[in-house]
C-alpha cells in the first residue's frame, strides 16, 4: 500500500469516526428531547453524558493500530513548528549541542579507528607480539635475535606459525630518478602469519630465508607509482641499494606492516643478509599466530619454558634473557591508549555540559509552556501523550545539533587527519564509517532524551487548573524547579573545573616541557640522511665515501659547520644502547650506554659544550689508536673524583681490540625524549667504525630551502645515484618530540574552552532567568528604597553562591580525577595547588562576568512598572 | 477527572473483556449502532451496566480489527444515518466461547458465594 493511499484511507476512516460519535450525539439528544428538554438542553445533556470527545476518539483510534507511527509525525510535524515559532531558543540549543555532538562524535571516531578497529589481518585477536626481556639490564621489551627466533619457532606448540622482520631502508634504482624506500626484512612466514596473500604473484618461499635469495613483495602505492600498475613486473628485476632483486609479488591495496606513520614500501626476503645473523644480534621483531586452542596464558608460560633452556643452551648470550608476548594490537596501541583515553573522557564532560545547558533552556521555556500544555490536557490529552509530544521535540532538537555536529565532525576528523602528531597509529584513517555514525545516533537518541525528560515530566505534572488560572501571564516557577535548575548549573561549573584543571596541569607540563635544555642547539641546523649499504662498499671505501661528501659538504656556500652521525638525538630513529666495561677489564659488569658514531666537528655544529679533553679529528682512522669520547654523566658516575680523560672502557662492539680511551667529556644531550634524562652516552669516532646509513649535520647560515639546495648539489658531485632523505631540520625533530604533548593540550585546551564558554552562557540564562522572574521583586525592593548596588549585589550573590558551589564540587572531584593525567604531566603534580587556585579564580571571575550582565539589568526595572506587572 | 467518577459510583465496574462479550450478546439480535448497544446493555441491565462511551467505541473498533464484528453505514428507524456493526461467523463462534467461560466463571464464583447445603433449600 503506498503512503498515499494509506493517508486517504486514514482520513476517510477520521470522518467516519466523527459521523459516528456524531450519530451517536444526535440520537442521544433526540431521546432527550423526547423526555421533554428543550431543543440545546437535550444536546447540552447528550454531550454531557458522552463524555470527553476528543480523548473517546483518541482511545477509538488507539484501536486501529499504526497509532504510534501516526502520532510521531504528527508530533514531529508539531515540534517543528514549535522550534520554529522560537528560533532564537532553537538556534542556541541546537548550536550548543552541535558543539557537544559534534566533539563527541570527532573524538569517538578517533577512539574507534585508533584503538577499536581491529587490525587488518585476517582473526586479528590471535596475533602475537613476541619479545625478549632483559631485566638484569633494565630493558622490559628488547627485540629479538635470529637464531632464537629460530628455536622459539621450532620448540612452541602453541603458535601456527611466527614470523620475524627487520625495519630496513633502500634505495630504489632504476630507470626513473633514484628514490629513497622504507622496508622491511621478513622471514618467509609473515604474510601467512598475517593470513593476507599477494595480489599479485606470491609470498616469499621458505627457502628464501636462506642466504643469498634477493626476492622482493612490493606495496600497491610503489608499484602503481613507480611500475604504473603493470601486472608483467612479476619475474622482473628491480635494483635496491645495487643489488639486484627479483620481484614476486605486490600486496594489495591498504595493505601495511608494520602499522606505522612512515609505511613500507617493499618487503625483501631473510635471504638479503649475507650470512645468519648471530645470536648476540638482537634487531627482530616476531609475530606470530596463536593456535585456536591456545590461549595467551597457555603460550606465556612454554615460551617462558623454552627461553629458559635457551639462556642455559647458550648462557653467553641468552643468560638472565627472558621472554614476552602481548597481543599485537595491544603493542601498537597500548601506549596511546591513557591520553585517547583521557581526551575521550574530557569530551563526554563536554557533551553533558551541553546536555545540562538544553536542559536548563527547555526548563526555563517549559515554565512559559505551561498554559499552552494545560488547554492542551484540558482537551483531552492524557499525561503520557503530552510526555511523548515533549520528548519529540527535544529529540527533534538534539537530531538537529547532531546533524549540524556530524558536519563539525567531518571537519575536525579532516584536521585531525592531517594535522595530528603522526605517532598515534592509523589516525590518518579517521573518519566517520558506520561504527561512528551508530554511536552518533545513539548520542543523539539519549541526549535527546536526557535533555528533555526533566522538563516535559515537570511540564507534563504541571497543575492545570492552577496554570489555566494564571491566564496569559506566564506562571511563577516553583522552589523546586530553580533547585532543580541550580543543581544542573552547579555540575556543569563542576565539570568546566575539571576541564580546565585538566587543561591547566596540560599547559603547565608542555612549557616547562618545551624550556627544556636537550642539551645541544637546534635552531639553524638541517638534517639529511645518505645510505652506503653494506653489501656495496668496503668498510675503507665507505669511510672515504663519507669523508669525501663531508668535505663537499664543509665547502658549500653558507656551511658554518658540518658533521655526520649514527643516530640523531631525539629524532626517534632509536638510540643504541652498547655495553662497556669500566677500566678495559674484562671482569667488570657491562654497563649500558647511549652509543652514537660521530665525525669531527659533530659536537660543534651541535654546540655540545666539549668540557674536558679534544674532539675527534682525521687523524683518528682505522690504524690510529682507538678513542672515545664519554658524556658528562658518564664521567661524573663511573669515574667519581677522578680526570676520565685517559681513562679506558672496553665497548661490546670492539671486544677483540684493545680498550678504547676516553680522549674528551661532552655535555649530557638527552636522546630518546625530552622527558627522560640525559642517559649515559659513548660516543665513537667515525674515522674507526662505520654503518651503512649516517646521518648529515649541517648548521649553515642559508635559508632553509637554498641549504638543501646546495646540500643535494654536493651530493650529487660525489655520487648522482644517492638520494638524500628525511630531510629536516633539527627543530622540527624537536617539535615531533613535544608534538603528542603539545596535540593533547591543545585538544584538552579546546574542550576546557567549550566548557567554559557553555557553563558561562548557562549560568547567565539561569540568572537571568531568575532576575526576570524576580522583577516584581526588585519593583518592590527599589521602591521602598534599595539602592542599585543593593540589587547588584543580591542577584550576584545568587549567581556566585552557585558557581562557588560548583568549584567546590569541581574541585573535590579534581583531587581523584587528574591523577589519571599524571602519565601525561611533565614536571607538574597532578594536584597541583598553582593550578588548582588559578583555575578556580578564572572559574570564578567567569560567573561574576555572566551573573553581573542580568544584575545590571535587574537595576534598570522602572519600580513603577514592576509594580504594575501581575 | 474527580466528577466523572462520582458518576458512576452507582454503577458496576465490567470485569476486563466482558464489555466485548456483552456487545457481542447484543448484537446477536441482529445489527446495532453504538448508541443503541450501548442503550440496550443499560436496559437489559436493569440500568446498572453503563457502558462509557470511552470503552464502547474502542471496544467496537477493535472487535471489527479481530474480525467479530462487520460495520456498515445505514439509516436508522427514524431516518438517520449511522454505523450499524454486524456480528460475523467468527464473532458468533466467539461468543459461544466467551459465553461458556463466563459460565464457568459465574458457577466458580457462585460455588464460592453459596456453599452446596444453601443451594438445595432453594
Amino acid at each position: 500500500m503506498s503512503f498515499r493511499n494509506w493517508s486517504f484511507r486514514r482520513r476517510r476512516r477520521e470522518e467516519e469516526l466523527d459521523e459516528e460519535v456524531q450519530a451517536h450525539l444526535r440520537m442521544a439528544a433526540q431521546e432527550h428531547a423526547e423526555q421533554g428538554e428543550s431543543p440545546e438542553q437535550a444536546r447540552a445533556s447528550a454531550v454531557r453524558d458522552f463524555g470527553n470527545i476528543t480523548l473517546v476518539k483518541e482511545v477509538t483510534r488507539d484501536m486501529w493500530g499504526f497509532r504510534w507511527l501516526e502520532t510521531l509525525l504528527q508530533d514531529l510535524r508539531y515540534g517543528v513548528r514549535m522550534l520554529r515559532k522560537n528560533p532564537g531558543f532553537t538556534a542556541v540549543a541546537v548550536v550548543t549541542l552541535a558543539l557537544g555532538i559534534g566533539a563527541t562524535t570527532a573524538m569517538f571516531s578517533v577512539l574507534s579507528a585508533v584503538l577499536l578497529r581491529p587490525l587488518p589481518y585476517q582473526d586479528p585477536g590471535q596475533l602475537v607480539h613476541i619479545y625478549e626481556t632483559d631485566p638484569g639490564g633494565g630493558f622490559s621489551q628488547t627485540p629479538v635475535s635470529y637464531p632464537n627466533f629460530l628455536d622459539w619457532r621450532a620448540q612452541n606448540h602453541v603458535f601456527e606459525s611466527m614470523a620475524a622482520y627487520d625495519g630496513a631502508t633502500f634505495t630504489l634504482m632504476g630507470p626513473k630518478e633514484p628514490i629513497h624506500v622504507e622496508g622491511l626484512v621478513a622471514s618467509a612466514d609473515l604474510f601467512s602469519v598475517l593470513g593476507v596473500k599477494p595480489m599479485l604473484g606470491r609470498g616469499f618461499l621458505p627457502e628464501e630465508d636462506q642466504p643469498g635469495h634477493h626476492v622482493v613483495v612490493l606495496s600497491h602505492d610503489l608499484w602503481k607509482r613507480r611500475f604504473n600498475s603493470d601486472p608483467s613486473v612479476l619475474g622482473q628485476s628491480v635494483r635496491l641499494d645495487r643489488m639486484s632483486f627479483t620481484i614476486v609479488g605486490v600486496m594489495p591495496a591498504g595493505f601495511q606492516f608494520p602499522i606505522r606513520a612512515s609505511p613500507v614500501e617493499v618487503w625483501v626476503a631473510q635471504g638479503i643478509n649475507a650470512t645468519v645473523p648471530g645470536r648476540a644480534d638482537n634487531y627482530f621483531g616476531v609475530i606470530a599466530r596463536l593456535r585456536s586452542t591456545a590461549t595467551l596464558g597457555k603460550a606465556r608460560a612454554e615460551m617462558a619454558t623454552i627461553a629458559a633452556r635457551l639462556a642455559k643452551q647458550y648462557p653467553d648470550s641468552n643468560k638472565g634473557l627472558g621472554v614476552g608476548l602481548v597481543p599485537e594490537h595491544e603493542q601498537l596501541v597500548g601506549e596511546v591508549r591513557p591520553s585517547m583515553l583521557i581526551v575521550f573522557g574530557a569530551v563526554v564532560f563536554v557533551l553533558l555540559i551541553a546536555t545540562a545547558n538544553v536542559a536548563n533552556l527547555l526548563l526555563a521555556r517549559a515554565t512559559n509552556r505551561g498554559r499552552e500544555i494545560a488547554v492542551r490536557a484540558a482537551l483531552g490529552a492524557g499525561q503520557r501523550r503530552i510526555v511523548c509530544q515533549l520528548l519529540t521535540e527535544s529529540v527533534l532538537l538534539a537530531a538537529w545539533g547532531g546533524a549540524l555536529g556530524m558536519l563539525l565532525a567531518l571537519a575536525a576528523t579532516r584536521l585531525l587527519a592531517r594535522l595530528g602528531p603522526r605517532d598515534i597509529p592509523r589516525l590518518s584513517q579517521i573518519g566517520l564509517d558506520g561504527h561512528v555514525l551508530a554511536f552518533s545516533f545513539v548520542v543523539i537518541l539519549v541526549t535527546g532524551l536526557i535533555f528533555g525528560l526533566a522538563p516535559a515530566l515537570r511540564t507534563a505534572k504541571a497543575d492545570l487548573i492552577q496554570s489555566l488560572k494564571a491566564g496569559g501571564v506566564a506562571s511563577r516557577d516553583g522552589a523546586r524547579g530553580y533547585s532543580l535548575r541550580a543543581a544542573l548549573i552547579v555540575s556543569e561549573v563542576a565539570l568546566t573545573l575539571l576541564l580546565l584543571a585538566g587543561a591547566g596541569l596540560m599547559v603547565n607540563s608542555l612549557i616547562r616541557l618545551t624550556s627544556v635544555d636537550p642539551g645541544f642547539n637546534p635552531s639553524g641546523v638541517v638534517t639529511f640522511a645518505v645510505d652506503l649499504p653494506d653489501a656495496e662498499y668496503t668498510a675503507e671505501q665507505r669511510a672515504n665515501r663519507f669523508a669525501e661528501l663531508l668535505e663537499r659538504i664543509k665547502l658549500s656556500p653558507g656551511v658554518r659547520s658540518a658533521a655526520a652521525d649514527s643516530s640523531l638525538p631525539l629524532s626517534r630513529s632509536g638510540t643504541i644502547y652498547v655495553g662497556f666495561q669500566i677500566g678495559g677489564q674484562t671482569t667488570s659488569d657491562w654497563k649500558m650506554a647511549a652509543t652514537s658514531i660521530v665525525s669531527p666537528d659533530f659536537f660543534r655544529t651541535l654546540d655540545i659544550p666539549l668540557l674536558k679533553g679534544r674532539d675527534f679529528t682525521m687523524r683518528d682512522g682505522p690504524s690510529a689508536p682507538p678513542v672515545v669520547i664519554v658524556s658528562r654523566s658518564l664521567a661524573r658516575q663511573y669515574f667519581p673524583g677522578q680526570d676520565a680523560v685517559g681513562k679506558r672502557i672496553r665497548m661490546g662492539l670492539n671486544t677483540g681490540n684493545a680498550p678504547p680511551q676516553i680522549i674528551g667529556v661532552v655535555g649530557d644531550v638527552r636522546r630518546d625524549s625530552l622527558t627522560d634524562q640525559p642517559p649515559a652516552a659513548v660516543y665513537l669516532p667515525g674515522g674507526q667504525i662505520h654503518l651503512g646509513s649516517m646521518r648529515f649535520v649541517v648548521r649553515s647560515t642559508a635559508p632553509l630551502q637554498a641549504c638543501v639546495d646546495t646540500m643535494r648539489a654536493a651530493v650529487r658531485l660525489v655520487d648522482k645515484n644517492l638520494p638524500l632523505y628525511d630531510i629536516k631540520t633539527l627543530d622540527e625533530y624537536l617539535g615531533l618530540a613535544v608534538a603528542p604533548w603539545r596535540f593533547n593540550t591543545i585538544v584538552l585546551g579546546l574542550f576546557a574552552l567549550l566548557a567554559v564558554v557553555l557553563s558561562a552562557v548557562g549560568l547567565y540564562g539561569v540568572v537571568s532567568y531568575a532576575v526576570g522572574q524576580q522583577t516584581h521583586e526588585f519593583g518592590v525592593r527599589m521602591a521602598l528604597g534599595a539602592t542599585r548596588g543593593d540589587v547588584i549585589r543580591g542577584v550576584l550573590r545568587q549567581g556566585l553562591t552557585l558557581a562557588l558551589i560548583g568549584i567546590g564540587v569541581g574541585l573535590a572531584g579534581a583531587l581523584p580525577l587528574t591523577r589519571f593525567l599524571s602519565s601525561q604531566l611533565y614536571g607538574v603534580k597532578p594536584a597541583d595547588p598553582l593550578t588548582f587556585i588559578a583555575v578556580s579564580a578564572v572559574s570564578a571571575g567567569i560567573a561574576l562576568v555572566a551573573s553581573y550582565l542580568p544584575a545590571r539589568r535587574a537595576t534598570k526595572v522602572d519600580p513603577m512598572v514592576a509594580l504594575r506587572y501581575e | 477527572m474527580k466528577p466523572k467518577k462520582e458518576r458512576y459510583q452507582n454503577h458496576i465496574e465490567l470485569l476486563q473483556g466482558t464489555l466485548d462479550m456483552l456487545i457481542l450478546q447484543t448484537l446477536q439480535w441482529g445489527p446495532q449502532h453504538g448508541y443503541a448497544i450501548s442503550q440496550s446493555i443499560r436496559g437489559r441491565s436493569g440500568e446498572i451496566l453503563q457502558v462509557e462511551t470511552g470503552s464502547l467505541y474502542p471496544a467496537l473498533h477493535r472487535l471489527e480489527k479481530q474480525g467479530w464484528v462487520t460495520s456498515q453505514w445505514k439509516q436508522t428507524e427514524s431516518n438517520q444515518r449511522a454505523k450499524f456493526y454486524r456480528l460475523t461467523p467468527t464473532g458468533k463462534k466467539q461468543l459461544l466461547s466467551e459465553q461458556a467461560r463466563w459460565a464457568q466463571i459465574v458457577n466458580a464464583i457462585a460455588g464460592i458465594m453459596n456453599p452446596a447445603p444453601q443451594e438445595s433449600e432453594a
